[in-house]
Parts: C-alpha cells; structure tokens; sequence
C-alpha cells in the first residue's frame, strides 16, 4: 500500500512540478506586482490633491479624450481621477472589513475547535444563523439599523463576512490538534500554549491569510453595491457604487463612459485580489513552500 | 426510528431555531434603527398635534417596550397579520406575497438557467482541462465573478435597451397598461434582460466549482481502475463522473438560492423590476419598518426551504447518509 | 478484425515454444507479459524554465508465463506499481516510456492497450478506495463489458451472495471488499492478470489463503503478476520473483532459490533481502535506496554492497543470465564463492547472544524497584455507537518485556495501543500504570510510534526539530537506526516515509519513555529496513529496561523480537 501510495505521490508530485518551480518564481513575482499595484491605487486616491476630481462644469459630459482618459460626468469631475479616489477608499473599506472579519473568524474559529461542545455548537449555529439571510439582506438590515452612511456600510460589510472563514479555521485548527504530531507533542509533555504556538499557529496562519485575502474582494464588492443602492457612502462621494449609480440617470444620453470605466476598474481591483490570494496560497502550500 | 426520519427531524428542529433567531435579530436590527415609526408614518413634515402622535403610536403599540413589541410582532406574523406597510398602505403579507411572486418568476428562471448550463460547462470543462475551451471558459467565469452585478445590469441595459433598442429599459410590464391586458410575451420581453444578468452571474461559481469537481472525478483512484479495466472516457462520464459530481452540484444549486435573492435585489434596482428586492431597497430607504421585516422574513425562509430541500435530497441520494454506514461483515 | 487478431497470436504462439524450448526448457508455455528494458521518466521542470526529466524507472525487464504466478517484491519507491501503471496505460500525461512492453509476442501500444484492457488484461487495485465509492457492487463488478448474470457468477465464486449486489463500497467490510476486487478479474477472462499489493494488513495465513485465487487463475492457463513488498508471501506463493530495486530489475530468480535461507540466489540485494526476514538472520543493511533525481554512477546498489568493486561503482552492469536465473550485477555470487563470501557471521549487534529462542538478551531490570506494570483493565472502545472495536479487554505489560500483538488488520490493535498510551480513553474499565492512572503532565513514561509517519510530523517543521522536541539522541542511536546527519536539515516532504519513521522511533526512544507502543511501524517499510528499526529499538529497550509493545500482523516478525506474544 505505501507503494502505491508512494508511487502515485511521486507521479502526481511529478506531474505538480512540472508547474511548481516556475510556477513558484512565477506567484512570488506575481505577489509583488499585484501588491505595488493595489498600493499604489491606495495611496495615489489617497494622496490625490482633491482639485484633480473637483466639479468643472466648463468640462462636463465630455467622452474620453487625451486629457480625460475616462471622460467626464454632468458635473463636469474628470472620471479617471474621480473612480481612482473611490477605489482607494473601496480598498480602504474592504482592507477594514476584511480585517475585523478575519479577526472574528480566527478567534470563533479557534475557540470553536479548542473548546468543541456546546461553545462550539453555539458558534456554528451562529455562523449557520448569518448564512441563512440572504447577505444582500443582512447587510441592508445593519446598515439599515445604524441609520446607513459610511458607518453603516463599514459595519455591515465588517461584520458579515466571518461566517464561512469561521468554519474553514474551526475545521483546520480541529484537524491539527487531534492530528497525530499534536498527540505525539502532547505525550511528551508539551502543553497546550507550546502546543497552539508551535505547532497550530503554523499550519493555521496561512490558510488564516489566505482566507482573509479573499474575504477582501467580496467586501468591496458588497460596499460597492450598499452604496449603489443608496445605503452606503454618499451619492455625492467618489465611490465606484455611488457613481455607477448617478451614471444610470445619463445612460440614457449615450454617456457609456460613466458605467463602463469604473466598472472595469472595479472588476480589476477584483480580480487582482482574487490572483492574489490564489497565489499566496500556492507559495504557502506546504508541499511548495520549501524549495 | 430510521436514520432517514432521525435525520429529517434534527433538520426541522434545527430550522425551527433558527428561524426563531433570524425573527428576533431582524426584529432587534430593524427596531435599533434611528428611525422614529410616528413620524415615517405620519410624514416628517405633518403638523398633527402630540396628542394625535401619542394615539398613533398607541394604537400600533410603537409606545411598548421593545420586547412586549416583538412578542406583538411575532404573534402577528404567525396568525397571519404582517403589519401594514407604510408605503403603500396596503397589508405587508399582500405586498410581500405579490412582489415575491413577480420575483420568483426572475429568480427561477436564472435559477435553472444558471445551474443547468453552470453544471454542463463545468463538466465540459473538467473533463478538458487546459484546452483552450477551458481556458476561455474559466476565465470569462472568473471575470464574471469579480463583475458587481448592478455594474453587469447596467451593461445590459445600456447595451441592449439603449443602444440597440431590444428590450424595454425598466418595469415588468409596460408602463400605464392595465394588470389584465399584459399579455405574456410582453411579460417574458420585460423578464428578459433581468434573468440574463441574474443568470450570467450565477453561473461563474457553478461552472468553477463543478469544474473542480470533475477534474477531483478523473483523478481519482476509481478512475485509474475504470480506466485500467477499459472504460473510455466516455463510459467513464456517464458511469462515474455524473454520478459522483452530482451530489455536490445539488449542494451548491441549492445554496446558491441565498446569492440569486441578493444579486436579484440589485438587478431588480437597476431594471426598476417590482420584485421583492426592490421592495426591501424602498422599505430601507424609506423606513417602512414592517415591511423590511416581511421581506427579510421571507428572505430566510426562501434560504432555509432551499437548505432544507437540498439536505432532504442530500439524505435520500447518499447512501452513506442514508445508511448511517454500518459495515457488513461477510 | 478479430480474425486476423486471433490468427497472428497463433503464430506468436507457435514462435514462442519453439524459443521457449531452445532457453529454458521449463518455460516451454506462452509467454504472456514481456517487459523488456523499460524506461519510465517524468518530465519536470528544474530551475527556471530547463525542461528535466526525472527517470524512475530504468532498464527493467520482467516476463510471465501462462500458468504461473510472478512476484514482484521490493521495496517502497523501486517502481513496483508504476510498471503495472505502464503496462495498463494508465501513466499520467507527464510520463514518458521506453522500451518494450510486449502482450503475447505483440507490442503493447495504445491501441492495443485500449483494446485489451478489461478484456485480456485485469487489473486488481490494491483497495476499496479504487472502486466507485457511489456505485453499488453488481454494477461495479460488472463494468462496461459484462452483463450482470457474469458479475453475479463472479461474485458467486467468491461466496458473495446476492445481498452484496446492492451495497455501496463503504458497507463492505474489508474481507468482502477484496474479493469483490479480485471478482473483477475473474469476469474479465483475461489471460493476464496483475494484482496491485492484495494482501495488506494481512497476517500471513490470511495472504496465503488469498493468494489460492491467483493459483486458481494461473491454473486455468492465465499468467499471474502479483506486486507485493511482503517477500514471505512471495516465495512461498509464487513461481518466480522478480527483485526490484531502485527502478531496476534486480534479479530474476524461481520461488524455490528463496527457501533454504536464499543460498542458491544470485544478487547480494536478494541475499539481503532473504537475510534481513525476521526467520532468517534478520540482518540488516545500511544505507538508503537512491533517489531518482539523484542515482550514482555504476551499479545502483554499490553504496552498500558487501562485494562491491571498483569496477562497480564506474559500469552499469547489465540484466544477464546467470546459473538458471537472470542477475544484474557484475560478481553474481556463484556455487563456489557462495560459502567463503557470504559465511554464516551473526550480526555483531552485541545483543545476539545467550540462549533465548529470539535470538536477544533478557531484559535489564532496575533491582530495587522491580519493574512497574502497565495494565488494561477489561477496557471496552468503540468510536460509533452500538459497533465495539473493543470488549472487555485484559491486557498487560511489565518494564523491560518486549510483547507482541498480533493479529489481521481490523480487530482493534491500534484502538488498545491508543488506549495503553492515553490518546484515548476507555468508555469503561481502566488503564492503569504502577497502579495508578496514566500520568498525563510532562514527558508521557508510555510513548506511540504511529504507522504513518507524514502524519505523525509537523509538515512546516525541519525534522532536526522534530527530533529535538523529544531529545537529542546520542549520535550512536542515530547510527543504529540509519539516520544521516544531513536529513536534519530537510523537511518532511523531502523524506520517504522510511526515512521519516526512523525519525519518529529516534523522537519515542528518549530514556524517559517506560514503554514504547509501535503501532504497525516497519509495515510501509522493505524488510531490511525493518531489521534495521527493530534491531536498534531492542537495543535501547534491552539497555535501558524499555517495555516495548509491538503491534503487527507479522507473526514471524513478533515472534522474532518479543518475549511474549498475545493474539487479538
């Protein structure tokens, strides 16, 4: 049976190499490239001198042209600049959400797996109870009870992304302290702080990554749609929702640019983050990670 | 008592807690708002004298303590009486049931469409992986996952109603048209648009997901020894890869029921569909707070009879479910 | 087109016994299977983008006849079950082969591999794992070339009756889940059948019972491969052996040149082999088996070859025949230097001494205190409500006492070694150590070494440090059980299992443990590996007054290293 078992190892290892180390050299470039460019769409809408978004209604419903990339709305705002600034505060939003989730998360998930039970059947029956509203609902229902606004969209978004994270760290954390090197570490004496430190924390941290990273793109997409729908940021703000939405009222004057562009940069931003995270996982693979 | 009944009955109980719960947070959410319910109800710029507030408020028990307010709530729902909706003045269980069936006609739709093609393309897919199908398929799937679906509406409308005039812009029915000279294609040209764009973006995650699955089918170690005992890859498909893809595709069907209400909730926004999405959007927007809570209500029960259905098949097609997997010994 | 198939392989037929009779008289049946210098490779890449194939298999060759059954032994890594993969085509994508394969005189290509699989050709995987684990058995069986009244017959044979036509493999216990395997051979006809380790977890008595099949087959004119790393059962089931080593083929020997403690064999790794099973010298080797990515120059066994010659380490020596059988080196052990080379020297273990029947000195014992007792207490166990895996149990074992446990795979051994240890605990009686309940703060005096060591190591750590969170053993206990300084540095996926087990057995082998409980641990590993582990974990047992429990279905391997032995 270890022959077999060895020998299918060895070909499907095989047959993994055969895109593991250019593949390796490939996401560590990849990690690098993705992450300047989603910091430097941070810190340019950040930095951005408001004056390059102002209204200039001497410019205004203007089609892409050489001096605005992305053509201007009715108020004259220059749609590159103005979609930028709301990129970086999606990224903003996005980067809190995706962190209180995650937090949430890794320590449900911890306490779920560490204490099992009834702790843990309260957690997963929380996580079921967050699951069985529609998302779009529950997030209208906070942002709702907090009277919308930003406040609002940051907690909805915040607070609803924990439930599947929760449930991928209880069932990891669960397999590795029954998992057999946990037992053996137990029997010689090691306890459970040297055993959590040493030995979950490392096999949990990247799947904890990992699952935080792709809890981003679905944040952002969730601000973008609370704010579309008039929950979230102001209508009045440069964010991707808020100017997809006054760009309804033009469609029909033909001013495609006003959809198509921040749309686009939207699914970019997106996607980015979704490579992102498939690639961190790969380079932290522990059949990968040591070469 | 067998295990199927055993496993039925855990199911219901469960349900029946959680359902309980999602009254209680809905309930606690919506209440928490600051909104007062006198004044959405009488207006924000009525000049009627306390004296009338204070009845209105009475009369409605909005002068109760929250959890006696709940209990009033709850014991309504459960007998039938939903509330009024302060918008359209008219019963909330009638406005709820109406708007849901005008959705359901879009969220079926999509429903299948997606499921149906999603199950085939994965397939197609998985079983040639890394040919250039595949490639275009997959990335196309992934672009459609990482498009906001209003931002995809949007597209479609600007495409298809303005640009080349195809399809009305908004509504389920021409405007102004009495409810019984609508005729059904006039519905179905109305449903078009919406039910594509609900559809494409459910597809994305059923095609990828049972594309995994299949690609987990054929390298597996049943496959080496069908292959070994001379299956082609056809019979190999037809007897093992259906087969072992179809239970997870029934998982995922069912629980993507949850993604198609809150994609329908915004491509109802943007084609201006009178569904019951549109409607939670207006009772949000507008502090109609009854109403919120009927749709949210019905929201989760929507989620929970496809989790329960999907559990239920779960529980009838799998036999180590089914079983309760006692080994034989022979 | 069958026609003319059936007429060419009556020519080959003809043509072979007319060959058979001029080499080897005895073979004058049809050759069935002839691999005949086999290159399998995998193509990688290295660094950056240059393309590298990875060779795993090379220069193999192998053949069997109707009528007989050929074993295939060796062990973990030396290519046993890719070469069935090869014959069936069912490689991955990324494999690459060369060399001949032929099936009754006639090039197996793909085509015909297409052709005769599942017709003429049977393959048995080893486990349940290969059947469809949705799929009910008379379906399974069946296949999509037999009707349901053939699976029937076939699992009639067996002693399946209908009620097994409706279960799902899952529901099959492992005793019907074999023969439900083999009864996909049987209804295929084939005339050639090649089965994938069909006996694991079995004791010997229950792998020779299984083995009756095969011998039905090959009587009925059928040529049998039978893949296995148990060399026991080979040579006492088998016609032939082939000896696999590293890729290659070894030696080619008949069954018999195995009996009599292996003195009519060829190759100095079949002696090893042979010396190394626990009945015989139970003598171990050093070294390792090379790595594919990183085989030395000459002969691939010349690193721990007793004979070896500088010759040896510069030539590659060719598969050759050689006194009645076929032999891959280039000092083949003849008649003459059989007595003067090979002697009949002990291990000079320093324990090989005194009267016992094992071979072994009695155990040290602290005089003063006497030795402390693990006992269980009519313990009872069962993971699943309603289905015990153990019942009412007695079972104990002083400090210094080397036991055996031993029994097929399924009664519950693991179970009660987890219980002796503390991993889990009994839903009633008791487990008692001095008397007293098992001590579960600090170093645990009752230690496990699990069958799996991947599993029984923590992947993100170096294996230095795995040793460390034990102790740091004395570089002569490290020597003993084979460890290389250098393998400290390397992490878990880089080692075969082999290597990662005598890690485990350093980590458990710390002084402070009173009695060490070794579940299944040599049963991944070839046979002179397991002389290697067992010898080394005796030593520190017998010098340290060490309890070892020993978990097996080898009886030949219990009785070779306990004092005592109880049946479960």
């Amino acid at each position: 049976m270890a022959e077999l078992v060895a020998s299918r190892a060895a070909s499907r290892e095989a047959r993994k190499n055969v895109r593991t180390s250019n593949r390796r050299r490939r996401a560590i470039m990849l990690a690098i490239v993705l992450g300047v460019i989603l910091v430097a769409a941070l810190v340019a809408g950040l930095t951005m001198s408001p004056d390059l978004y102002a209204s200039d209604y001497s410019q205004k419903q203007q089609a892409p042209n050489a001096v605005h990339w992305f053509g201007t709305d009715f108020q004259g705002h220059d749609m590159f600049c103005f979609s930028i600034r709301g990129l970086a505060l999606s990224i903003v939003i996005g980067l809190l959400a995706s962190a209180v989730s995650g937090f949430v998360a890794l320590i449900l998930g911890s306490i779920s797996a560490i204490c099992g039970g009834w702790v843990d059947k309260v957690i997963l029956w929380l996580a079921d109870l967050f699951m069985s509203i529609p998302h779009m609902v529950m997030l209208l229902l906070i942002s709702f009870s907090v009277g919308g606004g930003t406040l609002g969209v940051v907690l909805a978004v915040a607070l609803t992304h924990w439930p599947s994270l929760t449930r991928v760290i209880r069932a990891e954390v669960l397999r590795i302290r029954t998992g057999e090197f946990v037992a053996a570490s137990r029997a010689m004496g090691k306890g459970n702080v040297w055993i959590a430190w040493h030995h979950v924390v490392p096999n949990v941290l990247p799947q904890f990554i990992v699952g935080t990273i792709l809890l981003f793109p679905h944040a952002i997409l969730h601000e973008s749609a609370l704010t579309f729908l008039g929950f979230g940021l102001p209508l009045d703000s440069p964010a991707i929702g808020a100017i997809l939405s006054s760009s309804m009222k033009y469609l029909a004057t033909g001013a495609w640019w006003l959809a198509v562009f921040p749309g686009l940069m939207m699914v970019a931003i997106v996607l980015l983050t979704f490579t992102l995270g498939d690639d961190i996982k790969q380079l932290t693979d522990p059949h990968t990670v040591q070469e | 008592m067998s295990a199927q009944t055993k496993f039925i009955i855990k199911n219901v109980i469960r349900v029946v807690t959680l359902l309980f719960a999602v009254s209680v947070i809905t309930f606690a959410l919506a209440t928490m708002a600051p909104i007062d319910p006198v004044e959405a109800y009488a207006g924000s710029e009525n000049h009627l004298p306390q004296e009338q507030l204070d009845q209105i408020a009475a009369k409605w028990g909005w002068d109760q303590p929250p959890i006696q307010r709940y209990l009033n709530w709850i014991g309504g729902v459960l007998t039938g009486d939903w509330g009024i909706s302060v918008i359209y003045h008219r019963p909330v269980f009638d406005v709820v049931g109406e708007r849901f069936l005008t959705s359901l006609a879009l969220m079926g739709t999509a429903w299948i469409i997606s499921g149906v093609l999603g199950f085939g393309l994965g397939i197609l897919c998985g079983l040639r992986q890394n040919s250039w199908a595949d490639r275009i398929i997959k990335g196309f799937c992934l672009v459609l996952a990482a498009a906001p679906t209003f931002w995809l509406a949007l597209l479609a409308l600007m495409f298809f109603s303005v640009f080349l005039g195809w399809f009305p812009t908004g509504l389920a029915a021409p405007a102004g048209m009495r409810a019984e000279d609508v005729t059904l294609a006039m519905r179905l040209h109305h449903l078009f648009l919406p039910a594509l764009v609900l559809s494409v973006t459910g597809i994305a995650q059923i095609t990828l997901q049972t594309r995994e699955k299949t690609i987990e089918a054929r390298l597996s170690d049943y496959a080496l020894f069908a292959r070994a005992r001379g299956e082609t890859e056809r019979q190999f498909t037809r007897r093992h890869v259906l087969r072992n893809i179809a239970l997870p595709a029934i998982t995922l069907q069912f629980g993507s029921i949850s993604e198609i209400f809150g994609g329908s909730v915004l491509a109802e926004q943007v084609f201006s569909y009178p569904g019951i999405g549109n409607a939670a959007v207006a009772a949000a927007l507008r502090g109609d707070i009854p109403l919120l809570l009927g749709v949210a209500l019905v929201a989760a029960l929507f989620v929970f009879a496809g989790n329960m259905v999907a559990n239920i098949l779960y529980g009838v097609v799998d036999p180590r479910i089914r079983a309760g997997s006692e080994a034989i010994d022979g | 087109m069958a026609d003319s198939m059936l007429d060419q392989r009556e020519s080959i037929e003809g043509a072979n016994g007319i060959e058979g009779v001029q080499t080897r008289p005895e073979n004058a049946r049809e050759a069935i299977l002839e691999v005949e210098g086999l290159f399998l490779s995998f193509t990688q890449y290295g660094t950056g983008l240059r393309q590298r194939d990875l060779e795993v298999i090379h220069d193999l060759s192998l053949s069997a006849h109707a009528g007989e059954i050929v074993a295939v032994v060796g062990a973990s890594g030396s290519g046993k079950s890719l070469l069935a993969h090869a014959i069936f085509g069912i490689l991955p994508d990324n494999a690459r082969v060369a060399g001949s394969i032929r099936f009754r005189g006639q090039e197996l290509d793909t085509q015909l591999q297409a052709r005769l699989r599942g017709s003429s050709m049977a393959f048995v995987p080893q486990s349940v794992d290969y059947l469809d684990p949705l799929m009910r058995t008379l379906e399974q069986v069946r296949g999509v070339r037999a009707t349901a009244d053939r699976a029937r017959m076939a699992l009639d044979r067996f002693g399946l009756d209908e009620r097994v036509d409706t279960l799902y493999p899952f529901e099959l216990s492992g005793g019907m889940a074999r023969r439900v395997l083999v009864s996909t051979a049987v209804i295929e006809d084939a005339d050639l059948i090649v089965a994938d380790e069909p006996t694991p977890g079995m004791t010997l008595e229950m792998a020779r019972e299984a083995m009756k099949t095969f011998r039905e087959f090959a009587d009925a004119g059928k040529a049998v491969v039978v893949i296995t790393h148990d060399l026991d059962l080979a040579y006492s089931t088998a016609d032939k052996i082939v000896v696999f080593y590293a890729g290659q083929t070894f030696e080619i020997a008949d069954a018999a040149d195995f009996r009599d403690g292996g003195v009519r064999l060829r190759h100095p790794y079949s002696r090893a082999l042979v010396d190394a099973l626990p009945q015989n010298g139970f003598k171990p080797t050093p070294g390792t088996q090379p790595y594919a990515d990183n085989l030395p120059q000459g002969c691939l066994y010349a690193n721990r070859c007793p004979l070896k010659t500088g010759e040896c380490t510069a030539e590659h020596p060719p598969l050759r025949d050689f006194a009645g059988g076929r032999v891959r080196c280039l000092h083949p052990v003849s008649e003459e230097r059989r007595d003067g080379v090979w002697g009949d020297e002990s291990v000079d273990d320093g324990l090989a001494t005194g009267s016992q029947a094992n071979g072994f000195a009695q155990a040290r014992v602290e005089p003063s205190r006497g030795p402390r007792l693990l006992e269980a207490r009519s313990v009872s166990f069962s993971y699943k409500e309603g289905v015990p895996v153990l019942e009412d149990i007695d079972f104990s074992i002083r400090e210094g006492e080397i036991v055996g446990l031993y029994g097929p795979s399924g009664r519950g051994k693991s179970t009660l070694g987890y219980l002796l240890s503390g991993r889990e605990k009994p839903q009633s009686g008791t487990v008692l150590w001095d008397g007293e309940p098992l001590p579960m703060r600090g170093y645990r005096p009752i230690q496990l070494v699990y069958q799996h060591p991947e599993r029984a190591v923590n992947p993100r750590w170096q294996l230095g440090r795995t040793l460390a969170e034990s102790w740091e053993p004395p570089k002569e206990l490290q020597d003993a059980l084979g460890i290389e300084d250098a393998w400290k540095k390397r992490w878990p996926n880089e080692l075969s299992g082999g290597e990662l087990q005598r890690f485990c057995i350093a980590r458990a082998l710390n002084p402070q443990t009173r009695i060490l409980i070794c579940d299944e641990i040599t049963t991944m590993l070839d046979v002179v590996t397991q002389a290697q582990v067992w010898r080394a974990i005796v030593k520190q047992a017998r010098e340290h007054g060490m309890g070892v429990i020993a978990i097996t279905h080898s009886l030949a391997l219990a009785e070779r290293i306990c004092d005592r032995i109880v049946e479960i």
